[in-house]
């Protein structure tokens, strides 16, 4: 089973960089899609316009298989354009039900562009969708295969019926535009992005076999844990509604299943983060659970634990992985991968792991650079 | 006035545009952009490849005291040696350290320092400054040149050459050793 789960998780950190490969610092929004479809959560993204969002959705969708709907939302959509229209046919009858063929209850995976624009007809129904996975409209009433629902907005609603709405959304990821420093490497990504599209693996059938699995992962073990956590974060002033808090533990439990593990562990802690509602709680929980997400580590998903814990050791990780590939299988090159590791560390700052496989590297380029230097 | 520290970087870890190289380090960083001898190119590494791109986009700057030598260029053409750093553009007009944090004391810890503020600090006339920790320099970046061959011959000669004590102007930046910035 454990071999089953390393192999599960391998083909989902691939899907993942295929996904997002030449997109400049959207990973853990990818990530986070795969975190949330395991623990049959929602994600929240809250960004300007302009930023990727829907490119990321589409590109992860379109890897995994399935169907896929997206919809911006405006004040004046209609229900039908997101569910489908009244069923004609049956009107004649009498019954008044909806045609939902290539609509959103037949969705996999959908995004929602500006969600919180949608009127209380959409949100009512929405709410449905999102929490039960069913679809109630007149004399309709399905169950629908959606996975997984990534809401976007510009900014957090502050209405309370609208709040409650966002709610709904386990994880909330905050997103930038990309910096100044990094708009060389948007150009020549987003130069990259347009000539190629993301290839599916097919891996949907892989992610519903881990969805299956979280109510099997120990948490228990944790528990204390992250009630301590909580704790802390009360201490501080940030307050977590009940309902996220008990929800919180199938992050805990989805984490620790994508990092090949049915047991549960401190470093599987950190998706607490994201499930705190708004930019300035998250920043604080970063000084607050400073000790918990010291220890964060999920190979699967590097990026959304690097952004959380902000700490080298998920960089760590990345970094090491790389190594081992230019040392055993020639993968990556083995400068690049120095340049990379020289690039985030300096000499007396690196950790212990990162400088052995340093050294190693070092080794395997002087022996190149030999080999090369022997006339022919 | 600015103090400012440096700590490494625990945020989002900086994509490297240039190689910048002290001393020894210098030397070899040359030695490889130099072109080589029939023998080691029909070894065909990537290495050849890399060079020749760097002598078609990348620019150099230099420095006498201390000996150094700056390289920007695309990421993927940057020459990876033992003992070389890597800078990044932080701002328009500024370059760092991709793996520091510049940071100023506040409440009995570092914060980090706002770039603009950064910026403003290292002001160098409209021209590019590259802010560094250790040795502690602050290099203004007047004076590019291509990567071609010529200049880095010409780098060689008068960093590690007979020709070292020609005047410092020559070369495309210059180091002061700031204890503090103006702010």
């Amino acid at each position: 089973m454990l071999q089953n789960l390393q192999t599960t998780a391998q083909q989902l950190r691939d899907l993942v960089k295929a996904a997002t490969l030449g997109m400049v610092g959207r990973a853990q929004l990818a990530e986070l899609m795969l975190l949330a479809a395991v623990a049959s959560e929602h994600v929240l993204v809250v960004g300007p316009p302009g930023t990727a969002k829907s490119a990321v959705v589409r590109r992860v969708s379109q890897a995994l298989g399935g169907r896929y709907f997206e919809y911006l939302l405006g004040r004046f959509t209609e229900p039908s354009e997101l569910f489908g229209p009244v069923d004609l046919s049956k009107l004649r009858q009498g019954v008044v039900e909806t045609d939902v063929t290539g609509m959103l209850p037949e969705a996999d995976v959908a995004f929602l562009d500006e969600v919180f624009l949608g009127s209380t007809a959409i949100l009512n129904t929405l709410l449905g969708l999102l929490n039960e996975r069913r679809f109630r409209r007149g004399h309709t009433d399905l169950q629908v295969p959606l996975k997984l629902c990534v809401g976007a907005t510009n900014h957090l609603p502050e209405d309370d019926a609208l709040a409650a709405f966002a709610d709904r959304f386990l994880l909330h990821l905050f997103i930038e535009s990309v910096p100044d420093h990094q708009l060389e490497e948007l150009l020549a990504g987003g130069w990259q992005i347009e000539l190629s599209e993301a290839q599916s693996n097919h891996s949907l059938d892989a992610l519903m076999q881990l969805r299956s699995q979280v109510r099997e992962v120990d948490v228990a073990a944790v528990r204390s844990a992250f009630a301590h956590a909580v704790r802390a974060l009360r201490g501080a002033g940030v307050q977590l509604s009940d309902r996220r808090i008990v929800k919180a533990q199938k992050l805990i439990a989805a984490a620790a299943l994508l990092r090949a593990s049915l047991q549960a562990e401190v470093c599987d802690l950190w998706p607490i983060f994201y499930v705190l509602p708004t930019a300035r709680e998250q920043v604080l929980a970063r000084e607050v659970l400073a000790k918990q997400l010291a220890v964060a580590h999920n190979p699967c998903l590097q990026s959304a634990v690097e952004w959380a814990a902000q700490k080298p050791i998920s960089r760590t990780a990345r970094l090491m992985e790389m190594a081992e590939r230019a040392l055993q299988s020639g993968e990556q090159n083995p400068a690049s991968v120095l340049r990379e590791i020289d690039a985030n560390f300096g000499a007396d700052d690196m950790p212990d792991g990162l400088r052995e496989s340093r050294i190693q590297l070092v080794a395997k380029v002087q022996a190149m650079d030999t080999e090369q230097n022997v006339p022919q | 006035m600015i103090d400012v520290h440096w700590r490494p970087r625990l945020s989002e870890s900086l994509r490297p545009q240039a190689a910048v190289a002290f001393g020894d380090a210098a030397l070899r960083l040359c030695e490889q952009l130099l072109p080589k001898s029939d023998n080691s190119e029909q070894a065909g590494t990537g290495a050849r490849a890399a060079q020749s791109a760097v002598a078609q986009t990348g620019t150099l700057y230099a420095c006498v005291k201390p000996a150094l030598i700056m390289l920007q260029a695309d990421e993927r053409d940057l020459p990876w040696l033992d003992g070389i750093h890597y800078a990044t553009r932080v701002h328009a007009q500024l370059w760092v350290p991709t793996h520091l944090q510049a940071c100023m004391v506040a409440g009995g810890g570092y914060d980090p320092i706002d770039i603009e503020l950064l910026a403003n600090a290292c002001a160098n006339s409209g021209g590019e400054t590259l802010l560094w920790p250790d040795p502690a320099l602050r290099l203004r970046l007047d004076a590019p040149m291509p990567a071609t061959a010529t200049n880095v011959q010409r780098i060689h000669a008068h960093l590690f050459g007979a020709t070292a004590s020609l005047p410092e102007r020559l070369f495309g930046a210059t180091a002061t050793l700031p204890k503090r910035l103006q702010g």
